[in-house]
């Protein structure tokens, strides 16, 4: 608007006013994304800080009062009067959808304290709800819906319209995890444009027209891409729901961790949606975060939440036979026997799929306690990145090990095995590998093998002695994602069956070995590992709001 | 004042008046030739000095917008101008007489307009069902390119002009200028935000002119007399709104028909001059401009005692008296819209006008934004349980807060055009619609059906059949079933729960079986002759999920799916929102192309509108949804004129034919089905 100021006077500041409240602007911003950055909420259904602007819900009109001496630009609206027994005519300022009007200097905009937005927003409300068939006791989205929020905000009305309302399709499957229902639709479009620009799969679109509009796959297609569950995250209301947790639980009891992402090396900020009557794991969400993943995950992220009680190493065991963790880690001692005397013979292998914590126990007993000198790494093998999000590599952590072991670099599990006749003691963290599990298994024929694990995997399967080590949902842990960010996660479950972090499994094991390895607290291995600073977790926590 | 005139509808009582040769022998292509020799910026000046107001609707000046485009043209961005010839408001049938009886103006009008706005390709953009249309501007581009008036080098000048004409699929909204952009780019017919305009980022996200038919095609009149001399032709050449331009009628009046005349003709002198005054009874209001726009009754006087406002020279006098003008009619509190008015004598029902119009507007609304999508649907929602008598006050009290929650709050002026009507509906018909509510605490008041649709006469049948189905899940069917026959056949059963309708004329395949079903709805194709298609990707779940349905119905909707894929997916929103484009052709539309083809017996056109209006209506019963809105208008309001007019003649029984079993059928429901 006032692209220049006049010289002389200043140019105003970057901020407009919301209800009276400043707000600092950047160039480009719209309305909602300035208030939106300072917590000020606009209500919306259809505007996403990741997506294109649609404005179509038209709950975020706010009204913008001209600049000083210039007219309104006002509506003809009918009232009906009572007295007089006949309609007249008034008239109403013209909204502007917060979402696409770009801000400028000093502009003034009233939004909650405008009646005719509240009388607007009231009505879109309303009209939302007309056709909807409020099952909001079966429907997996209540208590995050926004329908309920905003009815609750600005509508708190019951239905005016008593006849039927419009029926269309429900339970149906858009593909191998999202199932929708048009009847709770309010196409706003999220989940069209989030396939359209951020999953640059273009499977969704609206077909028909009026209130008979509703949401379909292409023809021919599914709804399967990397990001299908996004969708669902990014439907403001119920109208798609994940299959995976469809019905498993109501969300006002579940509770939330702030986590990441064990999928791949990316490191994906997320939240684990845990019951924890329970101690069960229900689902992850994404976690805005700018640096890294903005406001996305991908599906494999989403279900990676299983991996908490899957496939999980939860009792210690000798030989074949289960023991306790204490029986477990005498006989692991007899099995090293006097290790320390020959670290030429010993091979140490660290987990990209544990936490910085565990490698830096089991790096720190090798290197300084026993004197080991050759590291290798391994983890779940590579599979298929995309542009999005996902990376081909699988592990949360490898960057982790390989700034651990600076000055040192461990080599690929690969060429352990063709080296195998080198060594005769094994100390490995993790049971994923890379490599062909029977080539490892010929390799470590006959070798003493000790693993800390929290996944049963081949290394755990090969191991004379297995430690179970707590997975990332059940122990605050560290994690450095590939572009090197290191970014902490939070303890969600109490750990399963004898699951112990892993760093004290190792500190154990040090111990019974005779060395100070003596870190008890999570504490003492985070000022230890950082050289006494406090651990650096980085990364802004912004909580998803959109 | 009336002062007809006779430039752009010299040929059209001619035979062959619409080919190159009687065009250039007035004078044609001249001033193409010429424009290509001028500067632009004169043309310009010309162009604003004509005060051409754009004759889609909103009646900004053409001058302006031509102005608007960024200059110079960068090689980069191309412009382009976009011709709209969409016609799709009720009541308005003007564009496509010049479409059909005058082509080459709008070919020149095109070669002006690129020129002027510095394109060098010019998209019309027709409404599919208009047949004879499309081949007409194809018969003039092919004559003009053969005569080297198109192409590299228009009458040997270096200012390439192609000029294309694209096919829209009949949806209303496609009108919408944005709409209109993204159809053309194969896109779903959605209106755009705004900003960015069409100036900026317009067809293909370049700089584009978005002009309505009539608006172009009367540049070359302008040009040829200098712009002044043109505006001046007009009686409201002060307020900016010159020249002359085609005026329809149709409703009640005897002779409808579209007209040309100059600008500041008022609507006393369209009704009673031109269209022969009220047909059935006395005046009960005009619907000045096409069905957007806030009816009139000839009650309503001017009340402008400020000498400086617009409508001040008629202080106290009937509307009717106010010459016919952009600004002057939206100081009226109405519009002039696409200048084509809608009769209604006082043997119509407004209520059942009110009601059609309604359903209108719930059919074409593009559903992107809640207030239109919901708003307008709940409206006819009401309105249909006006008609059907089971009303209650307290609804129709409702009908005004929808309109002004619809008014200003949508992405397109769709909604406007939506509340509006509505509103001067409300305001103006209020008694009317309250003698349809039943008394309070009473039942259903069934006299109030009866006394508008006494059961006796075949033509009520047929406003029985449009007040539409009791139920409104039934509505909700029909509507599903009634939309365009090439996309959606039998939808309307598609997902429908068994044995939740009583639905007695819902079709149902498991008691009608197959065949009949399938005769019902044309275009159903049998599930035994139907592979269950490929890429349906859980059949069984969905059938679960959507509660025990046939499995054939969702074979259908899969194949449904399934054709839609074959059009890649730019192309497959094509115009008509999702709806497969090029359709089946309809008889309804074969019928207007011959009876407008009758014009060149050198018959009146009028004359033959009419007549194909009366055929449509009164022998078949049939009234296809997606004909042109102008005649879905005009053929309701003459029903409801027969049904409770004097004078009606009575039809000849309807012919049992297929086409009725696609319309609900308005026999009476038997005994315990
Ligand atoms: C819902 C809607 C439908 C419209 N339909 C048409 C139409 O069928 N034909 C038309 O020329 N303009 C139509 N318009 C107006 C166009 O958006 C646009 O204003 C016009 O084409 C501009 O041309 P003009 O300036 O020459 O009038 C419609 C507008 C709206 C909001
Ligand atoms: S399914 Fe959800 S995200 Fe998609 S349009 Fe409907 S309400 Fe919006
Ligand atoms: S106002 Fe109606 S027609 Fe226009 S964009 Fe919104 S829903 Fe579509
Ligand atoms: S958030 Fe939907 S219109 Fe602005």
């Amino acid at each position: 608007m006032t692209a220049q100021a006049p010289p002389g006077r200043p140019k105003p500041p970057n901020t407009i006013k919301i209800d009276g409240r400043e707000i600092p602007f950047e160039p480009g911003d719209t309305i909602i994304r300035a208030a939106w950055r300072q917590g000020v909420e606009i209500p919306h259904y259809c505007w996403h800080p990741g997506l294109s602007i649609a404005a179509n819900c038209r709950m975020c009109l706010v009204e913008l009062p001209p600049p000083a001496g210039r007219p309104a630009m006002k509506l003809d609206v009918l009232q009906w009067d009572p007295v007089k027994k006949d309609y007249t005519f008034s008239n109403k300022p013209k909204l502007q959808p917060a979402c696409q009007q770009g801000c400028s200097p000093g502009m003034e905009v009233l939004s909650e304290s405008s009646k005719h937005v509240a009388d607007a927003r009231a009505a879109v409300q309303e009209l939302l709800l007309l056709n909807h068939p409020v099952d909001c006791p079966i429907c997996d989205q209540a208590g995050e819906c926004r329908l309920q929020d905003y009815w609750l905000e600005h509508s708190r009305k019951g239905k005016r319209m008593k006849q039927e309302v419009v029926h269309k399709p429900k339970a149906v499957s858009f593909g191998p995890t999202i199932v929708y229902d048009a009847e709770r639709c309010i196409v706003c479009t999220r989940c069209v444009r989030f396939c359209d620009e951020i999953a640059k799969d273009p499977v969704l679109d609206v077909r028909e027209r009026g209130n008979l509009n509703e949401i379909t796959v292409s023809p021919g297609r599914q709804l399967d891409n990397n990001y299908t569950l996004m969708t669902e995250h990014v439907c403001p209301v119920g109208a798609l729901t994940s299959k995976d947790f469809r019905f498993k639980a109501r969300v006002w009891f579940l509770r939330t961790a702030r986590t990441i992402c064990q999928g791949c090396s990316t490191g994906c900020n997320a939240y684990l949606d845990f019951d924890p009557r329970s101690n069960a794991p229900h689902r992850h969400r994404p976690r805005d975060n700018k640096d890294v993943n903005q406001y996305w995950m991908c599906d494999l992220g989403m279900l990676s939440y299983k991996d908490a009680i899957e496939g999980r190493l939860l009792e210690a065991s000798v030989g074949t036979g289960p023991a306790s963790i204490d029986d477990a880690i005498s006989a692991a001692k007899d099995l090293l026997g006097n290790v320390a005397q020959r670290p030429e013979k010993v091979a140490v292998i660290l987990s990209a799929q544990h936490s910085l914590e565990d490698n830096w126990a089991l790096f720190t007993l090798a290197k300084t306690y026993l004197g080991v000198e050759r590291f290798f790494v391994t983890g779940k093998p590579l599979g298929k990145g995309d542009e999005v999000l996902l990376s081909e590599d699988r592990n949360p952590n490898t960057a982790g090990v390989l700034k651990l072991c600076e000055g040192n670099p461990p080599r690929a599990l690969g060429d352990l095995l063709k080296m195998a006749d080198e060594f005769d003691t094994v100390l490995a963290l993790g049971g994923h590998v890379e490599v062909d599990a029977k080539e490892l298994g010929q390799a470590l024929k006959g070798k003493k093998v000790v693993v800390v694990s929290s996944h049963v995997g081949p290394l755990s399967k090969l191991a004379k002695v297995a430690l179970p080590a707590c997975s990332w949902a059940e122990t605050d842990a560290t994690f450095v994602n590939k572009k090197g960010r290191v970014q902490s996660s939070e303890r969600a479950l109490h750990p399963r069956g004898s699951a112990t972090p892993g760093w004290q499994l190792i500190g154990k094991l040090g111990r019974a070995l005779g060395f100070a390895t003596s870190w008890r607290k999570l504490s003492e291995v985070r000022k230890a590992m950082t050289g006494g600073e406090p651990a650096s977790i980085s990364g802004k926590q912004t909580e998803a709001t959109a | 004042m009336l002062v007809r005139t006779n430039y752009l509808s010299k040929r059209y009582t001619e035979t062959d008046g619409w080919k190159l040769g009687p065009y250039e022998r007035d004078g044609g292509y001249k001033q193409a030739k010429r424009a290509l020799g001028m500067k632009r910026d004169d043309l310009l000046t010309e162009m604003r000095a004509a005060n051409i107001r754009g004759r889609g609707g909103a009646g900004f000046p053409m001058g302006v917008k031509w102005g608007f485009m960024p200059w110079p043209p960068k090689p980069e961005k191309p412009h382009y101008l976009v011709i709209n010839a969409d016609e799709g408001e009720p009541g308005t049938f003007k564009d496509r007489t010049i479409m059909e009886l005058n082509p080459h103006a709008v070919v020149e009008g095109c070669i002006i307009g690129c020129f002027g706005i510095g394109a060098h390709a010019a998209y019309i953009y027709v409404r599919d069902e208009l047949h004879l249309s499309k081949a007409r501007l194809w018969g003039a581009i092919k004559e003009a390119r053969a005569k080297g008036y198109l192409g590299d080098k228009p009458f040997g000048l270096d200012y390439p002009v192609e000029v294309y004409v694209h096919t829209g699929a009949g949806a209303y909204i496609c009108g919408e200028e944005t709409s209109l952009l993204n159809s053309l780019e194969g896109r779903r017919g959605e209106p755009r935000l705004k900003p960015p305009f069409p100036a900026q980022a317009g067809a293909f996200g370049m700089p584009t002119t978005v002009n309505n038919l009539e608006t172009i095609a009367t540049v070359p009149l302008a040009l040829k007399l200098g712009g002044e001399a043109f505006s001046k032709l007009s009686d409201l050449h002060h307020l900016k709104d010159g020249g002359v331009r085609l005026f329809g009628v149709s409703g009640h009046v005897k002779t409808p028909g579209v007209f040309e005349a100059a600008v500041g003709l008022t609507l006393r002198e369209l009704v009673y001059d031109l269209g022969g005054g009220v047909e059935h009874g006395e005046l009960l209001g005009v619907i000045p401009g096409g069905s957007s726009c806030p009816i009139l009754r000839p009650e309503e006087t001017v009340n402008a005692p400020d000498a400086k406002h617009v409508l001040h020279p008629w202080h106290g006098k009937s509307v009717l008296d106010v010459p016919m003008g952009v600004d002057t009619y939206r100081a009226l509190g109405t519009m002039l819209g696409t200048c084509c008015a809608i009769v209604l004598s006082d043997k119509a029902d407004p209520v059942l006008a009110f009601h059609n119009l309604m359903r209108f507007y719930r059919h074409e609304s593009c559903g992107q934004c809640t207030p239109c999508r919901e708003g307008s649907a709940w409206l006819n929602r009401i309105l249909t349980r006006v008609v059907d008598g089971k009303a209650e006050m307290e609804e129709l009290d409702r009908l005004h807060e929808i309109a002004n929650n619809i008014m200003g709050n949508t992405i397109c002026a769709f909604g406007e055009g939506t509340a509006m009507p509505a509103m001067g509906f409300i305001k103006k018909f209020r008694k009317e619609l309250e003698a349809f509510v039943r008394p309070e605490g009473q039942g259903v008041d069934r006299d109030a059906r009866a006394r508008y649709f006494p059961p006796s006469r075949p033509a009520a049948r047929l406003a029985t059949a449009r007040s539409g189905p009791a139920d409104p899940r039934q509505e909700h069917h029909e509507m599903a079933a009634s939309r365009p026959s090439s996309s959606q056949p039998a939808r309307s059963s598609c997902w429908r729960r068994p044995g939740l309708h009583g639905g007695r004329q819902e079709p149902d395949p498991r008691r009608d079986g197959p065949a009949r079903h399938h005769r019902r709805h044309r275009g159903h194709v049998p599930a035994a002759r139907r592979r269950v298609p490929r890429g349906d990707p859980d059949p069984g779940l969905r059938r679960r999920g959507g509660g025990a349905l046939p499995v054939r119905h969702h074979a259908a909707r899969a194949e449904r799916r399934d054709r839609d894929a074959r059009t890649p997916r730019g192309a497959r929103g094509s115009s008509a929102l999702g709806h497969r484009p090029g359709g089946r052709r309809r008889p309804a539309t074969v019928g207007l192309a011959s009876a407008a083809s009758a014009l060149q017996d050198a018959e009146p056109l009028r004359r033959a509108r009419s007549r194909s209006v009366g055929r449509e209506l009164f022998t078949e019963q049939v009234v296809p949804f997606q004909l042109s809105g102008a005649l879905l208008l005009v053929a309701v309001v003459g029903a409801m004129a027969v049904a409770r007019g004097k004078q009606a003649d009575p039809p000849g029984a309807p012919p049992p034919g297929p086409c009725q079993s696609r319309r609900r059928s308005p026999s009476p429901p038997k005994e315990g089905s």
